[in-house]
């Protein structure tokens, strides 16, 4: 029973920051712009499946590579599609959730729909933690998450562009005012979030293995995040990643590992109607 | 109301008569029909109520396996099992989606209708409740709806005798409430109303409606599973043929189903089933985008024949 306890909160850590790395940018990106992007778990997909491929040919510099591509996608699908219609929430979310769809059929077209590819991590092997067996890639995944959460939450409290990001979803004509230029704070997040997508990419299809719809679990754990901690929050966002990271190795450990997508789910839609604003976000919508 | 009445009579009498000449293809218009259904009664909720349901597949997975529960499991005959699976489907489709619409709404609703399909598609999966859902491989083999004649005829008056009820309903005073509600729900509160009971009421219509054909379409599809009941991709292409024929319009929900499952039939014979929904999805995309009122109600504007009127009881507004 303590081995079980043990393995919870050691893995609900590790999985928390890589749930962390995925789930900051979108919830930056869509608190930012007060709606839900579907898309971005998608891109994530596509990260994955461009690693997939590049290390095949260049090893582990196919990380950094993948890491930029997918920031560069999610920039340019701000610029030609999110900028347009970002003033309605209603549009975005259903036009994202097409353009998901879109490229999901595209990718099981390219590589079937059963077929998971697999890859080597980067940092090989495991060690032990008060017991616990971890592969050494995973920890120092979970250590750029942490770096990468804290990493955020300095920006937004002692840089300008942070306080930009803060400040547009509290008011955007104030914002615009005071001389913030919201296009171009929005894209740098939707360059930065993506970049972290890129990276979430990496750790999750090696943890997952890559296949064409391996876009739908990640939505679902990014959903919930952004949802528990609320919008454009950093420290909901960190606060949420540890409970959902728990809570999902705890149902996996002590339930059935069949029913975690269902229960992270059921948490989404609770606090969706009994506390809309998360923890210590905004309410959008 | 009585010129309605004419005017549905025309288009059962315009849609029945090309299946006498194709008779190979009473499959394609047993398809559409089914699919104008669904399309007209989630357009009759969601575009005159103002709340994006993304959860209608609920009311239509719900009776379907309902239904398919009672006629493999149960042993029950066809009608009394596809009765019950309306019964249930539309009963617990609206007791979870009227108290939601009546606490959240805009896009709080929108992710939770979302949500609620993914949860149930997961929750038909796993091994829990495998055994009475079948999981991946679903209910099968059940009585089976042939296509036919009298099915192709039901089931287009059955569509056109909805479509009439759903118009004279957006017509009646009702709907006038639900249209004011629409644009200001405080300012029809102030009047003493209750929006939501109106809302509650086009719900309930609604899942009715939709219950009914997805009873029907999983005994004509002969099983019952995740992908033709509690389906994202099946939702999606519910609203795209809506949003392509004009779904403020019921009509227009009609003619969208029956422009993409013939643009479909057509596509199956050239390209993979991936490609195909690439199409699909991307026509969805390109219209939602470029013309949120629908394609068909654009084409027709720019012809002048019927202008776009933007005073009309529905706008074109996106949801």
């Amino acid at each position: 029973m303590l081995g079980d306890i043990l393995y919870v909160v050691i893995y609900g850590v590790v999985f928390a920051s890589l749930y962390g790395i995925m789930t900051v940018g979108f919830s930056f990106i869509c608190g930012l712009g007060g709606f839900y992007d579907i898309t971005l778990p998608a891109y994530m997909m596509v990260g994955a499946f461009i690693y997939v491929f590049l290390s095949n040919h260049i090893g582990g510099w196919a990380l950094p590579i993948v890491v930029l591509a997918v920031g560069l996608i999610c920039l340019g699908h701000y610029l030609v599609f999110i900028k347009k219609i970002r003033e309605s929430p209603f549009v975005v979310f259903f036009a994202t959730i097409l353009l998901a769809l879109i490229i999901e059929s595209l990718f099981e077209h390219l590589f079937t729909k059963s077929y998971v590819y697999n890859y080597e991590p980067l940092i090989e092997g495991h060690i032990r933690i008060l017991g616990v067996k971890l592969s050494k890639d995973l920890i120092v995944g979970g250590i750029i998450g942490w770096i990468a959460l804290f990493g955020l939450r300095f920006i937004t409290r002692n840089t300008n562009i942070g306080r930009a990001i803060i400040a547009i979803p509290q008011s955007a004509r104030g914002s615009q005012i005071i001389g913030i230029n919201i296009t171009r704070v929005q894209a740098i997040v939707y360059l930065i979030g993506g970049m972290l997508l890129g990276l979430g990419a990496y750790y999750y299809g090696g943890y997952l293995g890559v296949r064409s719809h391996m876009w739908s679990y990640p939505l679902i754990i990014m959903f919930t995040i952004t949802v528990a901690g609320g919008l454009g929050s950093i420290d909901g966002v960190m606060l949420a990643t540890l409970l959902i990271g728990f809570l999902e190795v705890a149902v996996v450990t002590f339930i059935d590992p069949r029913l975690r997508g269902v229960i992270v789910l059921l948490v989404g839609i609770i606090i969706l109607i009994f506390k809309p604003k998360g923890f210590a976000g905004i309410r959008i919508g | 109301m009585i010129k309605e009445g004419y005017k549905w009579i025309i288009i059962f009498v315009v849609f029945s008569i090309p299946t006498i000449f194709f008779e190979n293809r009473l499959y394609m218009f047993i398809l559409a029909s089914f699919f104008a259904i669904f399309a007209m009664s989630w357009s009759f909720f969601t575009s005159f109520s103002g709340y994006l349901n993304l959860g209608h597949v609920i009311f239509i997975g719900l009776a379907g396996y309902t239904t398919a529960i009672f006629n493999y499991h149960l042993d029950f005959p066809i009608f009394p099992s596809i009765i019950i699976g309306v019964i249930v489907g539309s009963g617990v489709g609206w007791l979870y989606l009227y108290p939601l619409h009546r606490k959240i709404s805009g896009l709080s609703f929108e992710m939770v209708t979302f949500l609620s399909i993914l949860v149930l598609s997961d929750l038909v999966l796993t091994s829990y409740l495998r055994p009475i859902t079948g999981g991946d491989l679903g209910i099968s083999p059940i009585d089976t709806l042939l296509s036919s004649y009298p099915l192709a005829i039901g089931l287009t008056a059955f569509m056109c005798i909805t479509g009439y009820l759903f118009v004279i309903f957006l017509k009646s005073d009702y709907g006038k409430v639900l249209d004011f509600a629409r644009e200001n729900r405080d300012l029809v509160k102030t009047a003493g109303l209750d929006p939501h009971k109106y809302s509650g009421l086009c719900l309930l219509f609604s899942g009715i409606v939709g219950a009914i054909g997805g009873a029907l379409y999983i005994h004509f599809s002969g099983s019952a599973g995740v992908k033709n009941t509690f389906n994202l991709g099946l939702m999606i292409h519910i609203i795209i043929l809506a949003i392509i024929g004009g779904r403020f319009s019921m009509f227009g929900s009609l003619i969208g189903a029956y422009m993409v499952v013939f643009l479909e039939e057509i596509l199956r014979g050239f390209v993979s089933g991936p490609i195909e929904n690439i199409i699909i999805y991307s026509l969805g995309f390109l219209v939602y985008f470029f013309s949120p009122e629908g394609l068909l109600p654009r084409i027709v504007s720019l012809k002048n024949i019927l202008p776009l009127n933007k005073d009309s009881v529905a706008d074109n507004r996106r949801y």
